[in-house]
């Protein structure tokens, strides 16, 4: 607490626009709040131990033995990290992987960012339906059917797009290795998720911070860059977070879309980790997904380290 | 907000304005396509889903694709009941039961731990109890799939069967919630996502709000009711809104750990359509030809690219009514609050 | 495949009801409490298990009505004739067999993931298709089902006789499938094979030259050229599809080579062959990308290949004989295709045997069995019931229900659908009504019971014991094969196939094999010796030019060790 105080304090934060101070060191609890805390964590706890963490631990403990699904179970320590560490498809599954997250937030991530910080500017009454129109979601599972027919490369309609609209050649899309992933993340661009929680964000950021913005001369960007943004941030920190994790662990959709294809250029560690299990290999799967883990958890440690969170403090 | 309240009517900003509004309005055109096109292929004759170029419009009109699926829906003639295990309206009231009760449990729970991480706990506690709570979004849901599934069989244990208690013949007191709707709740209560959710959003509540209602007296759950909540009420609406469509979309998991037809979630029966129609799996001729039949009977029911789209939309109608009722609830909220 | 049509309509849609209303068994009651006491937080009582439920009450579960579903209920047997005929079977059965309930459940049996766990932890229903759990690899099936994965059954299938039924056709197939003696399956359906299905009015029409049983891959080039006009395609292939080209020459056959002194006792070389190799794969790349006669896709599935068979979107399409057989009305089916264009339907469709390789080599149609598996939690009566069940299906209940079909369409068509054309029993076809001469044509079936006279090709899955450790898995290959048939511009094949070579051998050394050196040099003796019995027999010209010199450089001095 303290810590985070010495280092987030000589940085300009949007208090400065409030005008409101920052707060002073929180007291000390009293016994009774502190016991109400607990209670409030304990039914959380218990879920996320019961069907997070120990499932974890079991899955990680099988990752150290030969995981026969029935019949003796054998010890055998580190032997299936050894095994996938000179795997060389791993090291590909990891590649593809890295570059799929990195497409998927480079394109996708800062839209729904613009796009509300833009919609707030509407007027109110066309705030709704835009708002309705913009963020209208469509059920995973029917988002996938609609771009599995449009995919197609014979009959689907980004075909027509690529032949009867821009006139080219009759596009690979999904058939080349160098733009497998672009098109597997494309739909993204379409359908993005978390932009009400954008909206939910700006909606609350009182509206004297920007009339006081405005007074002090501010223009439009200023006031994105010194208001709207630093409120986000935390958001959009979060969110950052989940987009690492989520991208990481793309699976269904390009499983559906190309199983892999061409070439293993679409298979990500997830789906690597699929194949693994269908080879009956459970416990290099399990290694594999370890493997997994360390690597997200890192990209997650040091993405905290440079966003510190709360503009108020 | 952003664009100055004073001198509105300069051409720069106008023109600016305007760029932005047709930016959003292009923005929704494109958006709005897709469910365009989703629409108007339920309507089309099953050769023409298949026509190229694709028609804008359907040629020949049919209702064939929603006629087949209002009689899966009601699950009457055996070309339906060939395509799925009972009336499609039965799958669809367990997927709302499913979710009803992973919103009911799962948003007080989510959010109260998030609420004590956020303005409860301090210092090293505070840190090591947000990674044990978001931990676990970093592992793919596929490895822990066999643990978990042991788990749903014998209750609090892991493994395929009980324990013995040491020295007696009495096994340890295990629960079995397999093929019930309580195997799929019960793992996605707390959404670790959520967490994330709520935790961003107290976070930005400053600590003195809540330290004045302390010096006023006052517990900290009535705190948190009084004065937190209603704050929330965006937050709660997206949050809800999250875990509506998770729990509504999930298909892998309600299929490994349900087994009568009668309890199946609507968005399995759906996955299963799909993989039979397009078979996905088939990567060799063995396995092509001893499914060739499962797709024959898809196939000769009539179902196509159509059918599949309506029952897509089928699919996604709760989702509409869920976003609409949260972005209501949304923008409820903010008056509430009374700021803008 | 017998009934199933019929069955899965039956299955279907009663399955809710009788499930739910008609028997309150201990499991249900079990997990009804179960789910109410863990409200009370781990109430203590103890899982019972529901197994043995006593002779009075034996339930079989089954899935969407694989391989045999439910009585039906009466509105749905009245609705369908088809389905009344299975209900008229099922009871025969049933009232022989009094106490068996046959449940529906839910489960994707197709997914060998989703039913390998439920086969861990005891919940997959009673019967299933065998070869899921080793994911349709042979070898893999051996594997899982002496890891116990399945029900062993060797004396319930003495019992009914199983073996002495079987057709010849099927019989040397299904021998292969004990491990040192014992069945851990039943047989469930046969078919011959994969082959080329082809537009034989197109053909006749353009004056090209009909398939023959000794055709070639270059043979297809030009016919699939030739039938490429205008928006049609002269034929279309699917992922494996591709690859029959290259598995006519034995591309992987001969790449894969015996290696007793390494761990896990193979090893790969594709390289030392390349410049037989590298031709091979230009030929496939050159009918797609040069000639342009190839529908093919990363995401083409075998619902896609139909359908535009069907529209006549393409020509030729390279896929198991049943799609030849599926009964009409649909819109996908062959016989769909003759009544539009109002011909009968030998002189619109045909089917070819796949393409021979270099040499006169060919295995790559070859007749095949799928299992029934049977769950290992199964008790002795419940197993005994299922595979009766099985044989009555298979045998008196296949001739009553194809009678009942017949009598109800009379359309041989329907009678001999999918898989009947070949069923499993011998003396089957006989004695029920109409043959498949008269429903699919004789120049069809002519072809067909050729392919079941080709001499099954020694398979390495049946010369080794089952491998008791994880392998490597084919991930690869599997990508070399989707990388030559979609990537365009030039590719450096012969770098691709030192990379194929690297990984694989990387990838194989951290595995060791569970089969001794011993053991896997005898094994692998006698799987090359039927090997080379098999082409001196089946391919003289092959073996004499291809085979003897790799067998005695490449592989004899590798298993001396």
């Amino acid at each position: 607490m303290t810590e985070r105080q010495v280092v987030t304090e000589d940085v300009p934060t949007a208090d400065a626009a409030g005008g409101r101070a920052p707060d002073k060191p929180a007291p000390r609890l009293s016994r009774r709040r502190r016991l109400e805390g607990v209670l409030f964590v304990i039914p959380a706890f218990l879920f996320q131990l019961s069907w997070g963490w120990y499932p974890l631990v079991m899955a990680f403990v099988i990752s150290l033995t030969n995981a026969r699904f029935r019949g003796p179970v054998e010890f055998t320590g580190l032997e299936s990290y050894q095994r996938l560490w000179s795997d060389p498809l791993v090291g590909q599954a990891f590649k593809v992987t890295a570059i799929y997250a990195a497409l998927s937030i480079g394109l996708t991530f800062m839209i729904p960012i613009l796009v509300a910080i833009l919609l707030m500017e509407m007027p109110r009454r066309h705030i709704r339906w835009m708002m309705l129109l913009w963020f209208l979601p469509l059920s995973g599972i029917a988002s996938t059917l609609l771009f599995r027919y449009m995919f197609n490369a014979q009959y689907g309609l980004f075909q027509w797009i690529a032949t009867e609209v821009l006139h080219l050649p009759p596009q690979p899309f999904l058939n080349s290795s160098d733009q497998v992933l672009f098109w597997l993340v494309f739909p993204g661009i379409l359908f993005f998720g978390p932009g009400l929680i954008y909206m939910a964000t700006l909606q609350g950021i009182p509206a004297s911070y920007y009339e006081a913005a405005e007074i002090e001369g501010a223009g439009f960007w200023r006031k994105v860059w010194t208001i709207s943004l630093p409120r986000l941030r935390p958001v959009i920190s979060m969110l950052l977070i989940f987009a690492v994790i989520g991208s990481s662990q793309a699976f269904e959709f390009p499983l559906i879309m190309t199983g892999g294809a061409p070439g293993g250029a679409s298979r990500t560690v997830v789906m690597y980790l699929y194949d693994l299990l269908r080879g009956l290999r459970y416990a290099d799967a399990t290694a594999l997904g370890v493997y997994l883990f360390l690597v997200t958890m890192a990209l997650v440690i040091i993405q905290r380290r440079f966003f510190r969170e709360d503009p108020d403090r | 907000m952003l664009f100055p309240q004073v001198g509105r009517r300069q051409p720069a900003l106008r023109i600016a304005w305007w760029l932005v509004v047709a930016f959003l309005c292009l923005g929704i055109t494109l958006h709005l396509f897709p469910f365009y096109f989703m629409l108007v292929t339920s309507f089309k004759s099953g050769e023409e889903v298949l026509a190229f170029p694709p028609t804008w419009w359907p040629h020949e009109g049919t209702l064939a694709g929603w006629r087949l699926v209002v009689s899966l829906v009601q699950g009457s003639n055996s070309a339906a009941a060939r395509l799925m295990d009972g009336p499609f309206w039965m799958f669809f009231l367990n997927s709302v039961q499913i979710t009803f009760w992973v919103l009911v449990l799962g948003i007080p729970i989510t959010s109260l731990a998030a609420y004590a991480n956020s303005k409860l706990q301090r210092g090293p506690l505070a840190r090591w109890s947000f990674l044990f709570f978001i931990g676990t979004l970093m592992m793919p849901a596929a490895l822990t799939l066999i643990p978990n599934y042991l788990l749903t069989r014998n209750f609090p244990f892991a493994l395929p069967s009980v324990p013995g208690i040491p020295g007696t013949d009495l096994e340890f007191p295990s629960v079995r919630i397999w093929d019930t709707h309580w195997a799929v709740i019960l793992p996605i209560v707390f959404q670790a996502f959520n967490f994330l959710l709520f935790k961003g959003f107290f976070d930005t509540i400053p600590d003195s709000v809540i330290q004045a209602a302390r010096v006023d007296g006052g517990s900290e759950f009535n705190i948190f009711r009084r004065i937190v909540l209603p704050m929330s009420v965006p937050v709660y609406a997206v949050a809800i809104w999250t875990a509506f469509s998770g729990a509504w979309d999930q298909f892998l998991w309600p299929l490994v750990v349900l087994q009568s037809p009668e309890k199946m979630p609507a968005s399995v029966e759906i996955y299963l359509l799909l993989q039979r129609f397009t078979q996905a799996g088939a990567t060799n001729a063995d396995q092509a030809s001893a499914q060739a039949q499962q797709m024959q009977d898809i196939l000769s029911a009539g179902m196509s690219w159509n059918g599949l789209m309506v029952l897509g939309i089928l699919q996604s109608l709760p989702v509409f009514i869920a976003f609409i009722v949260c972005r209501e609830y949304l923008l409820r909220g903010i008056r509430l609050r009374g700021l803008k | 495949m017998s009934d199933r049509d019929t069955t899965g309509t039956a299955a279907a849609g009663p399955a809710g009801t009788t499930g739910a209303t008609g028997t309150t068994t201990r499991r249900r009651l079990l997990t009804m409490m179960a789910g109410g006491a863990f409200a009370a937080a781990g109430g203590g009582f103890l899982s019972a298990c529901s197994k043995g439920s006593g002779a009075a009450n034996i339930t079989l579960t089954t899935n969407n009505g694989w391989p045999y579903g439910p009585m039906p209920n009466a509105k749905d047997q009245k609705a369908n004739p088809g389905t009344k005929a299975y209900a008229d079977v099922l009871k025969a059965w049933l009232d022989e067999n009094p106490g068996v309930t046959i449940k529906n459940s839910t489960l994707d049996v197709w997914n060998q993931q989703t039913l390998t766990t439920a086969l861990t932890g005891g919940t997959a229903p009673s019967m299933f298709p065998g070869d899921v759990i080793g994911g349709w690899n042979r070898a893999n099936v051996r594997a899982a089902m002496s890891q116990g994965l399945a029900a062993e059954v060797t004396e319930h299938l003495k019992t009914y006789k199983v073996e002495e039924k079987l057709a010849d056709y099927v019989k040397p197939i299904w021998e292969k499938w004990a491990i040192d003696g014992k069945f851990y399956a039943a047989p469930w359906i046969y078919n011959v094979g994969t082959g080329l299905h082809y537009r034989i009015d197109l053909i006749r029409e353009l004056g090209l030259k009909e398939p023959t049983p000794d055709w070639t891959w270059d043979d297809v080039r030009e016919l699939a050229k030739g039938l490429s006009q205008g928006k049609r395609k002269g034929i279309a292939l699917q992922g494996w599809g591709l690859n029959a080209g290259l598995s006519a020459d034995g591309m992987d056959f001969h790449s894969t080579i015996p290696a007793p002194d390494t761990g896990w006792n193979w090893r790969w070389d594709y390289t030392s062959r390349a410049d037989t190799w590298v031709p091979l794969i230009e030929r496939m790349r050159a009918m797609i990308f040069e000639d342009k006669s190839v529908l093919a896709d990363v995401s083409l599935g075998d619902g896609d290949l139909l359908a535009a068979f069907f529209r006549g979107d393409v020509a030729m399409h390279n896929n198991t004989v049943i799609f030849f057989a599926s009964a009409p009305g649909g819109d996908n089916a062959p016989a769909d295709l003759a009544k539009k264009l109002d011909k009968p339907i030998e002189e619109v469709v045909g089917w070819m045997t796949q393409p021979v390789g270099g040499n006169g080599r060919s295995t790559s149609t070859q007749g095949q069995c799928d299992l029934v598996g049977f769950s290992p939690d199964l008790d002795d009566e419940q197993l005994d019931k299922a595979i009766s069940l099985l044989t009555y299906m298979q045998g008196p209940g296949w001739v009553k229900q194809r009678t009942a079909t017949y009598e109800h369409t009379k359309d041989p068509k329907h009678v001999f659908d999918g898989a009947n054309i070949m069923p499993l029993y011998k003396d089957l076809v006989d004695q029920a009504p109409s043959s498949p001469d008269e429903a699919w044509g004789k120049p069809f079936m002519d072809q067909v019971r050729r392919a079941a006279q080709i001499p099954i090709a020694p398979n390495e899955a049946f010369y080794f014991s089952p491998e008791n450790n994880t392998g490597p898995t084919t991930t690869a290959r599997d990508d070399m094969s989707s990388r030559w048939a979609n990537e365009r511009g030039n590719l450096d094949l012969r770098a691709d196939l030192a990379k194929l070579d690297q990984t694989r051998n990387q990838q194989a050394k951290s595995f060791t094999s569970s089969r001794s050196d011993e053991e896997f040099v005898k094994s692998a003796r006698n799987y090359y010796e039927a090997h080379d019995a098999y082409w001196k027999a089946n391919a003289p010209e092959y073996h004499q030019n291809v085979f003897r010199d790799w067998y005695d450089n490449t592989v004899l001095p590798a298993l001396k060790g």
